[in-house]
């Protein structure tokens, strides 16, 4: 008698419990994955979780973020090329782990190749500044200080051979100054060394808070224009430095997604970008510029970076 | 008579030697500039003398070894069902693991009746995927049957 | 007095009802993912981070907080109960805390450790109130030499978790610092030891490391002995401490409280830090330092309180700089930033209804916390009486799903596993976990802090000197290492003097 009772329990629970549809009928019937390869609370984390959330709208699904550290966004990023390409599993596609740091060491994917884009949605916003009660008060002061004091100023940047090192380093090159980078996990450690005092300068995440509060001095921007929130701040290409690196953040997912799925990701998620709680949440964390590129252009723009910034840092080497 | 201490130093030498030859491989930099392998070299050359004391005390005080519990082939079959569990649990998805798990696991030790141990194990699965895949919103995963 | 209404109005918000009820969910689902090892307060905040879209902001962060510190006033059960810690800070807890549950002291132990959360919880709150700038400017000051200097400190500290052979210690701790080298290194950008298994770029997870070698060791040790056997005594003393425990804990909790919350304002060292660094400070100020490891109230009050004090302290640099401590900072950060907050030195004026309702949320969600876990104690003593034959594949099962849960990874399950395996050795041959563990958190940070300030300071060492607060870290680390030698030197002093007399 008690077996039968066990073996009905063991029906229900085998028929009740697994609700959730067999098989794979329509895209999406289960919630997607968001990789994001860096901290949360970071400015491409808040960023792909604000799209995420828009896009659940024209996905129909709920989108979940997690979080992989590590290695200027590489760990994140080989993430994504390592997971299965069902349309479930995306990713964060940011500057650092697939433009510079595959350059200079071995990634066990290749950034072009193992990955597919989806849409741009944001541009990658650095700037170089200064704690307010610095005596530098443009970015021309800090180089001709560097020039004549080699080996003095420092400079915090996120990862070695990330994309503001080698852009720094670069810059150091071309104007003959000879300045020290200091690597840090991630922007917060970098703002809190620089506001102490411990390195002259950041390279990192630009933060609203503290540069509306006066405590903080950015002296340029690695964008390509003005920012329209800040239009004060110049950039570091109409101040005459060349600025090959191409900023951007997307999202992506790992090659051989079928292409119906594809389509469907790239509607949706272009459609989040139009909305207009996409542009005002954008506004209103004023981390970041939007900035959009379909999945066409933007898989164009990604090889062809990659080639250039492949070539530039061939250069940089010499 | 080799006692326990002896062997276990002799291990943590053996691991402290590979670490180091890892680490000079690494690059020492120098000392204004520590490179990768610079501390790593250090604590290994640390932990090799350290294993070399424990060794050395070890030889001179002779103690006795503690030994295997009466059920040590218990805590096989127990780390075995975990590691089957670990490698089929995306495959056969987080429900059967579980399941197939429970029952492993309440079967190593008597009184083995099977009507509890059915019973004990889908209460245990019932309960963990409403707590951790439904309130908690882990992600748990689902395997091939797609549950 | 200014602060004074600061605090009503505070709590004029703090008391709406949709706050109180948030705060509520809060503290609950942060005691249950506290008890449950692994799941920590991470990864449970990021994915209820979509529900702070739709609610005020005031309210998410309220909920947000509650969620952490709630943790950490669970994390103590499952340490006292079974000896495995549901957080990496509550380590600590499972050395004296499991022995007392042992002695069938289980109900005092929790007791004390509620108690403990609560009022370092209070107090912190009233430093968080008070201090909150002038911390901030000097949390500002540790740059990577002063953290190079503490964390050394810290290190010397590790000596003081060793129970019994002092050189098998030392050498767990060495080991803990090598295993923390394995990753991606910060400061070149390339890889070390991982052989090209990309889980290990990230390094070794500390939670699969801490289940492992703490829980997935334990069970393979019970279930080795005679599984029969009724490991407490069935018959528990009483549910609350004593007044003697009481008196015991008095001054632990005095200084946990105000160490952890020091500690906690420095960004990256946290709630394990402080619980690591307050156990060895009560070890050091006790009367009977031996005896630790064996059921010492003291070794639970003292940690406890520290490692909810942190979690005030760890809101400074947030509130003052809106530069986050840690990444469950970083998480608030971000929630305050998709509502268009900006944390930082403006918000205390822009939005004082903020700082304010989450610090008197904070004070009316340790009394919820207290309200929970005491009575829960009762409950949580009758989980011992389950046969450990059914509860050994349950705390196997939630060990795995904890572990399982951070990355989504089985890679981490069988990291957590092998360091069963390894756990399972270490306490067969007398090696300890907790001084492994200890290294293996401040290593990388360590290393790290030691790297950077030779960059900053072009390989020069006198940068270790030339700055007030790393100088006096390293006064410190020096006298605690010379500390042993010197009573070595008295004792054998007085022995001779004794001699002396005798001739």
């Amino acid at each position: 008698m008690r077996t039968y009772f066990v073996l009905v329990l063991l029906l229900i629970t085998f028929t009740i419990v697994p609700g959730p549809a067999l098989g794979q009928s329509d895209f999406p019937n289960k919630p997607i994955t968001v990789i994001v390869p860096f901290g949360p609370g970071g400015a491409a984390d808040l960023t792909s979780r604000l799209i995420g959330k828009v896009a659940e709208k024209y996905l129909g699904q709920s989108v979940v973020v997690v979080n992989k550290t590590g290695g200027a966004g590489t760990v994140g990023t080989a993430a994504l090329a390592a997971a299965k390409p069902d349309g479930y599993t995306l990713g964060t596609l940011v500057t650092s782990p697939i433009m510079t740091v595959p350059h200079v060491i071995k990634v066990t994917y290749h950034p072009v190749k193992d990955l597919e884009a989806i849409i741009q949605h944001s541009i990658l916003n650095f700037g170089v500044s200064v704690r307010s009660d610095s005596p530098f008060m443009t970015f021309k002061e800090i180089i001709e200080y560097a020039r004549k004091n080699p080996g003095v100023v420092t400079y915090g940047t996120s990862g070695t051979n990330s994309a503001q090192h080698i852009l720094m380093e670069q810059i150091a090159r071309e104007q003959k100054v000879e300045w020290i980078q200091v690597p840090f996990k991630g922007g917060p450690e970098i703002l809190s060394a620089m506001m102490g005092g411990h390195v002259s300068m950041a390279a990192t995440d630009f933060s609203p808070s503290l540069y509306k509060a006066k405590k903080m001095r950015t002296l340029a921007m690695f964008l390509n224009e003005r920012w329209s929130e800040h239009p004060d701040i110049p950039t570091l290409k109409e101040l005459g430095y060349q600025v090959p690196v191409p900023y951007f953040v997307g999202v992506g997912a790992p090659k051989g997604v079928p292409e119906p799925i594809m389509k469907k990701l790239e509607d949706s998620f272009t459609k989040a970008y139009q909305d207009p709680e996409f542009s005002q949440g954008m506004k209103t964390m004023g981390l970041l510029p939007a900035f959009y590129r379909n999945r066409k252009d933007f898989s164009a723009f990604i090889a062809k970076s990659f080639e250039e910034m492949g070539r530039y840092i061939q250069e940089l080497k010499k | 008579m080799r006692n326990d201490d002896q062997v276990t130093s002799l291990f943590l030498l053996a691991f402290a030697i590979f670490f180091s030859i890892e680490s000079l491989r690494l690059g020492m930099g120098t000392l204004r500039e520590p490179g990768a392998g610079f501390i790593p070299f250090i604590s290994s050359v640390l932990l090799g003398c350290l294993s070399i004391c424990i060794f050395i005390i070890a030889t001179l005080k002779k103690k006795a070894s503690p030994g295997f519990g009466k059920d040590w082939k218990k805590g096989l079959w127990v780390l075995g069902g975990l590691l089957i569990y670990d490698l089929l649990l995306e495959r056969l998805g987080f429900l059967i693991s579980t399941f197939l798990f429970m029952i492993l696991a309440l079967l190593s030790f008597p009184p083995r009746r099977l009507a509890s141990i059915l019973l004990v194990s889908s209460l245990t699965v019932i309960i963990s995927y409403l707590i951790f895949g439904v309130w908690l919103k882990v992600q748990l995963p689902k395997g091939i049957l797609g549950i | 007095m200014d602060l004074f209404q600061n605090i009503l109005f505070g709590f004029q918000v703090a008391l709406q009802p949709i706050n109180l009820l948030y705060c509520f969910i809060g503290v609950f689902i942060g005691t249950l993912i506290g008890v449950l090892p692994g799941i920590g307060p991470v990864g449970t905040m990021a994915i209820l981070f979509p529900i702070t879209f739709k609610i005020a902001p005031v309210t998410a962060i309220i909920m947000l907080a509650g969620i952490y510190y709630g943790a950490m006033y669970g994390g103590s059960t499952t340490s006292i109960l079974v000896n495995i810690p549901g957080e990496a800070a509550s380590v600590v807890t499972c050395l004296d805390g499991y022995q007392m549950a042992r002695q069938g002291r289980a109900g005092p132990a929790l007791g004390i450790a509620a108690f403990s959360s609560f009022i370092a919880g209070t107090l912190s709150l009233v430093g968080l109130m008070l201090l909150t700038i002038p911390l901030a400017e000097a949390a500002l000051k540790f740059g990577p030499p002063e953290y190079f200097a503490v964390m050394s400190l810290g290190l010397t500290l590790v000596t003081y978790l060793a129970r019994q052979s002092m050189i098998k210690a030392l050498a767990m701790a060495v080991l803990g610092l090598m295993l923390s080298f394995i990753g991606l290194d910060l400061i070149t950008g390339e890889p070390r030891f991982t052989y090209n298994i990309p889980e290990l770029l990230d390094g070794i997870g500390v939670v699969p490391l801490v289940v492992g070698v703490f829980g997935i060791s334990e069970v393979l040790v019970n279930v080795e002995i005679e599984i029969q056997r009724t490991t407490y005594k069935a018959r528990i003393s009483n549910l609350l401490p004593t007044l003697q425990d009481w008196k015991d804990s008095a001054n632990p909790i005095l200084r946990g409280s105000l160490l952890g919350f020091l500690i906690g304002i420095l960004p990256g060292a946290g709630s394990i830090l402080a619980s690591f660094a307050s156990y060895a400070l009560e070890k050091r100020c006790s009367r009977t330092p031996e005896k630790f490891g064996s059921g010492m109230i003291e070794g639970v009050a003292g940690p406890e309180s520290a490692n909810n004090s942190a979690v005030s302290g760890g809101f400074i640099p947030l509130f003052t700089l809106g530069i986050p401590s840690n990444a469950i900072m970083a998480l608030l950060l971000g929630a305050m930033l998709i509502h268009g907050l900006q944390p930082g030195p403006m918000l205390l004026s822009e939005h004082p209804a903020l700082f304010w309702g989450v610090v008197a949320s904070m004070y009316v969600g340790n009394f919820m916390l207290l309200a929970l876990n005491l009575p829960l104690i009762g409950l949580w003593v009758q989980v011992l009486k389950v046969p450990y034959r059914i509860l050994f594949p349950l705390i196997l099962l939630f060990c795995l799903i904890g572990s399982y849960s951070l990355n989504n990874s089985t890679v981490d399950v069988l990291i957590m596993i092998i360091f069963g395996i390894v756990g399972y050795f270490m306490r067969k041959f007398g090696y300890e976990g907790a001084p492994m563990v200890m290294a293996f958190i401040l290593g990388p940070m360590w290393e790290s802090a030691l790297r950077q300030s030779l960059l900053m300071s072009k390989g020069r060492f006198s940068i270790f000197l030339n700055r007030p607060i790393s100088l006096v870290a390293f006064i410190l680390t020096l006298a605690l290492l010379l500390s042993p030698t010197l009573s070595f030197i008295r004792e054998k002093k007085e022995v001779l003097k004794v001699l002396e007399k005798e001739e």
